[in-house]
This record gives structure tokens, C-alpha cells and sequence, in this order.
């Protein structure tokens, strides 16, 4: 992982955002982001990966105080420039070596970075490390069995210049496997790029309704021992 | 730099302690004889942008 690799990517990441399908796909990962976090006023919470802020926001929209992590300082520029300062410090560090004592954050948000690390374990064990006993954990990241990770990679083959070219996509039982403990885990956003925007939201309730692993977000949240 | 952000930092490497040297903006493991800058009031805890501190510096 190069933290350089990052360092331009701000504006491209949030134009996507922006687009029909692009806000669809935030609606729907905020949405469960939040189901899963449920973040409260006075929270201190963790957002390892946090990038420009997309879900910052929102974990600070329900009156949490967040230290976002990023590799990249250009990215905790951004989402500085965002955010209100009294609830958020930003901090630059590797997901798979926190600076942190045990156990100090009620919870931790890691919401697509993963894919970055190729050691997922020690990124994951990090996450658990710096959570309190009975805090939250939830981790998302790009799910290896959809049609936008095969989109990706030969994206990537193509173009030198892709950010995918140095992503590492996961399983549902593969980030299953990754945690010290049993949790729930899902996915979401079972359109794709292509999609009719007027069609995704029924296209995506119904692969939501019959529980398909596919969905390009896998979500998982568990509980630390 | 935010106090209670100092009061939870360790060193990514040991997690060991860290000293804030004010003056400098860094925060300095002596165990790892690392000082890690504080950029535009973001601590940068990376080891690839940390100075490595020679053993005749005191610290």
C-alpha cells in the first residue's frame, strides 16, 4: 500500500458520489453503515480509512466524536475542510499499525480501505485492539463475488493509473473468517454502474429480500469480546 | 495539538509512550528511536515519515 497512491484521488472519489447511480450507491451504504454502527451523541469513535469524510458525516450527524485515520494527508485535508473541528481529529496512520492504547474508542468504522491491505489480519486484529469490550466493529469492503470487483480488476489490468490495480478483494466468508469472533455480515448494492437508475431501487430491494452474497458492499459488524 | 487525541496515542510500532516535543511538532518513541512530525496539526504516524533519531541525540 502507498500512501502516494491516494494522494490524487479525493476529487475522482467524490464526482462519483455525485452521479445518479453514484448516490444511490451512498444512500445505501450510509443506510447500513448506520444500521449496523448505530452511532450516538458522545461516542468516541474510530474511522480507520476515512478518506475525505463521505462517511464521517454521517457518523457525526448522530453526535459522535470521530479520529479519522487516513494514509493519505491530502485526503484528512479534505475532510477537515468538512467537518465541524470540535468533533473531529484527524490523524495519519496505517490501518495495520494503530497509534493507539487498547480498548480507547466506543466503537470503529472501517468502510472500504480494506481492499488496500493485503494483511487484512493485522488490520482487522488493529481495529479490535483499539475497541473497548462489548464496542462495535464494522468493516466494509468491495465484495470479490460481484460484478463490479470483475469490473474493477480488468479495469485495472487496463489502465496503470487505476486505483484497483493495488486492491485486494474479499469474500463474505473470507472477512467472515478475518474477525475473533462470529458476527453479521452482508452485502448491498446489487444494481450495477449500468443500471437504469429508475430500476435500482427495486432491483435492489429484491436481491436484499432474497439475501444474495453478491452485492458489491460487503458490511460486517461484531461485537468485541 | 488536540489534548485528548495525546492523551490515547501510543507508537504504531511498540505502543510504547510517546513524548510531545512541542517546539520540534513531533511526537518521539525512544524505544524506536522514532520522531514522528505533526504536519498542518495532523500527527503523522507513519513509520516511512518518521526521522530516525541518531543515538547521540538525547531526547
Amino acid at each position: 500500500m502507498s500512501k502516494r497512491l491516494f494522494d490524487s484521488w479525493p476529487e475522482q472519489y467524490d464526482r462519483w458520489f455525485k452521479t445518479p447511480i453514484g448516490a444511490l450507491v451512498k444512500e445505501y451504504e450510509q443506510g447500513l453503515m448506520v444500521d449496523m454502527l448505530r452511532p450516538r451523541a458522545n461516542e468516541r469513535i474510530a474511522d480507520v480509512g476515512c478518506g475525505t469524510g463521505i462517511f464521517t458525516q454521517t457518523v457525526i450527524a448522530h453526535g459522535a466524536e470521530v479520529v479519522g485515520i487516513d494514509v493519505s494527508e491530502p485526503m484528512l485535508g479534505t475532510a477537515r475542510r468538512m467537518l465541524p473541528a470540535v468533533k473531529f481529529s484527524p490523524l495519519a496512520a496505517d490501518m495495520r499499525a494503530l497509534p493507539f492504547r487498547d480498548g480507547q474508542f466506543d466503537k470503529t468504522l472501517s468502510v472500504t480501505a480494506l481492499e488496500f491491505v493485503e494483511d487484512a489480519a493485522s488490520a482487522i486484529a488493529e481495529l479490535f485492539r483499539v475497541t473497548c469490550p462489548q464496542g462495535i466493529v464494522v468493516v466494509a469492503t468491495l465484495n470479490s463475488r460481484s460484478p463490479w470487483a470483475q469490473r474493477r480488476s480488468a479495469e485495472a489490468r487496463d489502465n496503470e493509473q487505476s486505483i484497483f490495480r493495488h486492491a485486494y478483494f474479499r469474500s463474505p466468508d473470507q472477512l467472515r473468517a478475518l474477525a475473533p469472533v462470529a458476527g453479521v455480515v452482508k452485502t448491498a448494492i446489487h444494481f450495477t454502474k449500468d443500471t437504469d437508475p429508475q430500476q435500482a431501487r427495486a432491483i435492489e430491494t429484491a436481491g436484499d429480500r432474497a439475501g444474495l452474497d453478491t452485492g458489491a458492499f460487503i458490511i460486517g459488524c461484531w461485537r468485541v469480546p | 495539538m488536540d489534548k485528548k487525541l495525546l492523551e490515547i496515542l501510543v507508537c504504531p510500532l511498540c505502543k510504547g509512550p510517546l513524548h510531545y516535543d512541542k517546539d520540534a511538532s513531533e511526537l518521539i518513541c525512544n524505544a524506536d528511536r522514532l520522531a514522528f512530525p505533526i504536519r498542518d496539526d495532523i500527527p503523522v504516524m507513519l513509520e516511512e515519515e518518521a526521522r530516525r533519531i541518531g543515538d547521540e541525540t538525547p531526547v
